[in-house]
């Protein structure tokens, strides 16, 4: 009976021998679950918290009639994982595979593809959607893909290059629009990216089922400009025409609707393409057309002449001493081009007489000139909604000296920008009224609402009135006519008003240059029922002819013709 | 009361408190292999509950059934293990380069170093419960060992290292239980230690990674330590309440790999979703199990049912202890299951089995 006692208290020791073991467990597991365990919590959450930018694209640019201008295009990183094709993909395949779809060199694919210590290297950066589809459908159908990383990505497209660059502009690196409208309009153009804070699973995929937040992206707006993308191409070919011809440094051209002062065509050369501005000099960026100020010469006879004739100092039919060609005034010669002994008031127009324009202006105070030249427009921003847009520079009558007033008259002495030229010449076209340019027409959001929309806008009242303004119309389409200065701007079956200009360049240490001018051709067809205002200026022209009236005029000749053809403006006047 | 207890016979003398235990955790068991594989589509859960409907009447049978006259069947029982241990280096199917299983049908796989644990408990109670063998002539008490080590070598080579040691540790508690000397134990005790060396020799190379990531748990975390690294987030995470059934992320998230969840790491997923209390709460199933099952063995009539029933004790409390062990970073991964409460049929119905044996002697207790 003792011995059997004895086993019992054997048995009962292994029992309790068990029981120890498993207590020593419990206060293990106390430990791990009631212990203070912020590092696991922490290596837990940074692995399984997922948090991702969610991207949304940038609103498009459109011509007046909705043709694309800017977009936002998706495209593919395309790059290799080495050390896993290495160990699980077949890289001889894999390397053929993306050698026949990318455009890169083979042997470069190769070398990375022989990096099998790297776990990524990028192989081709931007590359089309279309094109990375096919690739991925290839590696799929032959079981490569494996290791190959195709990352999407939205960047900026613009489909017609060099077309309107200038005005449309580019986008930078960092998504800001940085040159024309997406620059001024960058607050609606841009995309609001979401974000969204969720959980991963062991293999980094997001669980949709445990997302914590989520703010969803929103879309840019689109901008649709007043500009028509059949007219800017005939400006241009227009514009470059003329640049190969006279071999020269620049010139720029807009045409801006009469009524309303939208531009409906704005070139500038030298242009670059905005899908590679980063490889484009600064230079070629800026739009001459708001940036670039510069003394206007004749074309500005025009407004001097209006504001005289709103006065009442001239008469257009009274005879104006044109002095052979030069006149002495206040110790220093004034020249014309062509020496002139008399000229009707309306013939100093046609022949574009300095003396004859000088001698007009100065019936005039300067405090009342400059009041004019003022109301035109000039000496302050027209606010047309391009960045960088310059002033001019148009000095207070105080600061005269005394050739300034006879100078000024001849589009001298002052410095004007084509866009304030072109909006007083068709402040004339308009019944005296100055209307504001302006070149974004709406803005609708992804959805369609309007966010925006750009009505015609007068600058101020009138400058002179609507009689005096039909009078300077009929004045000026005799520029136009045989024996006028613009008779290479004139169009069979159309009266054509304008005024020429043959600017003298001033040299940056003073004076003017000897050979380097701009030859400039401002007007509006038809000459009495005015839809359209052109200007053309040609920088620096080469050759022996390099007036505004041989040079530009027959520029704005090819504009107008496009214009008449594609409005269908019926001829009038014969 | 007595009326009832006639009423249900053999029934009514049942270890009630062992067989609440016993389901319960066989409960427990399939709402967290159903939560391991939620998100997967699993249908183990179903496995499982099939495999326990098939262990009901396992059970009873054993209960029912004298376990007196397993003395006669304990050498053929043995014999049978041993063939079927050496089988399956013929007809064995390979899972992950281990050879533990038959495939039967497709519909099981069975695991004969389940038969060979209930074979030896058997063995290893009858031949010391024999009154004439004198345990104090070392001979009667190296045949036993040698006969435990017969098995124990197959299912090492399997390999299944720790199935294998639990075949020690019964053999030891049964010896010790038995009262072999003092002396005798001890020497057995220094030679085990003397042959520690030799069994690290022999043992495979992920084997002695994985000791040695035990020994150094920040070795390799991203490799050889990912199971035991994961398991640690899993029930440090948890907390006191958990994260809420079927919401623990180590597991459904994918982390826990899901080839282990519902097996030897089911405790990961139980500590991480239903924290310190849920993991409480069945530890202290599992300790009155044990209280009960020491019950037994102290209340058997006869010297065969209590070696018996300390050798299931063992074998159970083996068993939880180092699964227990291992998946919170005190021994080194070494793939033991949960008992009733880890996925696989054929353990599910051994240890069926095996509680319904102590519910026999209980059942016929002095």
């Amino acid at each position: 009976m003792k011995k059997i006692s004895g086993l019992r208290l054997r048995a009962g020791l292994t029992g309790l021998f068990f029981l120890t073991l498993f207590g020593g467990l419990a206060a293990r597991v106390v430990h791990l679950q009631l212990g203070d365990h912020t590092e696991l919590r922490l290596t837990y959450q940074r692995r399984v918290i997922h948090r991702e930018d969610l991207k949304a694209s940038r609103g498009s640019v459109r011509d007046r009639n909705g043709r694309l201008l800017a977009l936002d295009e998706s495209r593919k990183h395309v790059g290799v994982d080495p050390s896993f094709i290495h160990a699980h993909n077949n890289p001889q395949l894999v390397h053929a595979a993306l050698s026949r779809f990318l455009h890169v060199e083979p042997a470069m694919i190769g070398a990375r593809l022989q990096e099998t210590n790297r776990r990524f290297a990028y192989l081709e950066r931007f590359v089309e959607e279309y094109r990375a589809e096919e690739l991925d459908a290839y590696l799929r159908e032959h079981s490569l893909r494996n290791g190959v990383v195709l990352e999407t990505i939205n960047t900026r497209s613009y489909p017609h290059g060099n077309l309107l660059s200038h005005v449309v502009g580019f986008v930078n690196r960092e998504d800001v629009g940085s040159a024309g409208v997406e620059q001024t309009m960058h607050r609606f153009l841009q995309s609001r990216g979401g974000i969204r804070v969720s959980e991963k699973d062991g293999r980094r995929r997001e669980m949709a089922s445990r997302r914590s937040l989520q703010i969803d992206p929103t879309d840019g707006a689109d901008v649709t400009l007043t500009v028509d993308l059949f007219l800017q191409h005939g400006v241009e070919e227009a514009l470059e025409k003329a640049l190969k011809q006279y071999n020269a440094a620049g010139g720029w051209a807009l045409v801006m609707d009469v009524k309303t002062g939208e531009i409906l065509a704005m070139a500038s050369r030298p242009d670059y393409d905005p899908n590679a501005f980063n490889r484009t000099p600064s230079e070629h960026m800026r739009n001459r057309n708001v940036t670039g100020s510069y003394e206007p010469g004749s074309i500005f006879k025009g407004l001097v002449f209006a504001a005289a004739l709103n006065e009442g100092l001239v008469e257009p039919t009274e005879i104006i001493d044109c002095e052979y060609g030069v006149w002495i005034h206040r110790n220093r010669p004034l020249r014309d081009y062509h020496p002139y002994a008399r000229l009707t008031a309306e013939e100093v127009l046609h022949k574009s007489s300095n003396i004859g324009t000088a001698k007009i202006a100065l019936r005039m105070a300067p405090e009342m000139m400059h009041d004019y030249l003022r109301k035109f427009g000039f000496g302050q921003r027209t606010g047309i909604d391009l960045p960088g847009e310059e002033s001019g520079i148009m000095h207070d009558p105080r600061n005269w000296d005394s050739l300034t007033h006879s100078r000024m008259s001849i589009g001298h002495a002052v410095n004007v920008t084509a866009v304030q030229m072109a909006a007083a010449m068709n402040a004339i076209a308009n019944d005296g009224v100055l209307m504001r340019p302006y070149v974004v027409r709406e803005v609708r959001s992804p959805s369609g609402d309007l966010l925006f929309k750009r009505h015609p806008e007068e600058a101020g009242p009138p400058v002179v009135r609507p009689e005096v303004a039909r009078e300077m119309r009929r004045m000026l389409a005799g520029v136009t006519r045989p024996g006028g200065t613009g008779r290479r701007a004139a169009i069979e079956g159309f009266e054509i008003a304008g005024k020429t200009g043959t600017a003298q360049k001033v040299l940056p240490g003073g004076g003017y240059a000897e050979k380097l001018n701009v030859a400039s051709f401002v007007g509006f067809l038809p000459a009495q029922n005015p839809v359209v205002t052109i200007l053309v200026s040609i920088d620096e022209p080469q050759g022996e002819l390099r007036t505004g009236g041989s040079v530009a005029a027959p520029v704005f000749k090819e504009i107008a013709e496009y214009a008449i053809g594609y409005y269908g403006i019926p001829p009038e006047g014969f | 009361m007595d009326n009832l207890r006639r009423t249900l016979g053999p029934l009514g003398r049942m270890d009630w408190v062992a067989l609440i235990c016993t389901f319960s955790l066989l409960g427990i068991g399939v709402a967290f292999i159903y939560s391991a594989g939620y998100g997967r589509e699993s249908t183990q859960w179903i496995r499982q509950i099939l495999f326990i409907l098939l262990g009901i009447p396992v059970y009873l049978f054993a209960a029912f059934f004298d376990y007196r006259r397993l003395r006669e069947w304990a050498y053929p029982l043995y014999l049978i293990s041993l063939v079927l241990l050496v089988g399956l280096y013929f007809f064995g199917m390979s899972i992950h380069g281990a050879r533990r299983w038959y495939n039967i049908f497709g519909l099981l796989y069975f695991q004969p170093a389940e038969v060979a644990k209930l074979a030896i408990i058997c063995l290893l109670a009858m031949w010391f419960s024999d009154t004439l063998r004198n345990l104090r002539r070392p001979a009667n008490v190296i045949v036993p060992l040698l006969l435990t080590l017969l098995p124990f070598g197959l299912i090492a080579a399997q390999p299944d290292v720790g199935t294998a040691f639990i075949l020690l540790c019964i053999f030891g508690a049964i010896l010790f239980s038995a009262g072999v000397s003092w002396k005798l134990l001890g020497m057995l005790a220094l030679l085990g230690v003397l042959s520690l060396p030799i069994a690290w020799t022999m043992l495979r190379p992920y084997h002695r990674d994985r000791i040695m990531v035990y020994l150094e748990p920040d070795r390799d975390p991203l490799g050889r330590g990912w199971n035991r690294r994961q398991s640690e987030i899993a029930i440090g995470s948890g907390g006191l309440h958990g994260k809420g059934f079927k919401q623990g992320t180590q597991n459904v998230l994918g982390f826990l790999p899901v080839t282990v969840a519902p097996t030897d790491f089911i405790y990961s997923v139980i500590a991480e979703e239903k924290g310190f209390i849920g993991c409480t709460l069945m530890l202290t199933l599992y300790s009155v199990l044990f209280v009960a099952l020491a019950r037994t063995s102290l209340r058997s009539q006869d010297v065969f049912g209590r070696l018996m029933t300390i050798g299931i004790l063992t074998m159970l409390c083996a068993h939880v202890t180092i699964n227990v062990a291992m998946t919170i970073g005190l021994l080194p991964i070494i793939g033991l299951p949960l008992p009733l409460v880890s996925y696989g049929g054929s353990f599910v119905l051994s240890m069926m089995l095996a509680l319904g044996l102590a519910q026999s002697v209980y059942i016929r207790r002095s």
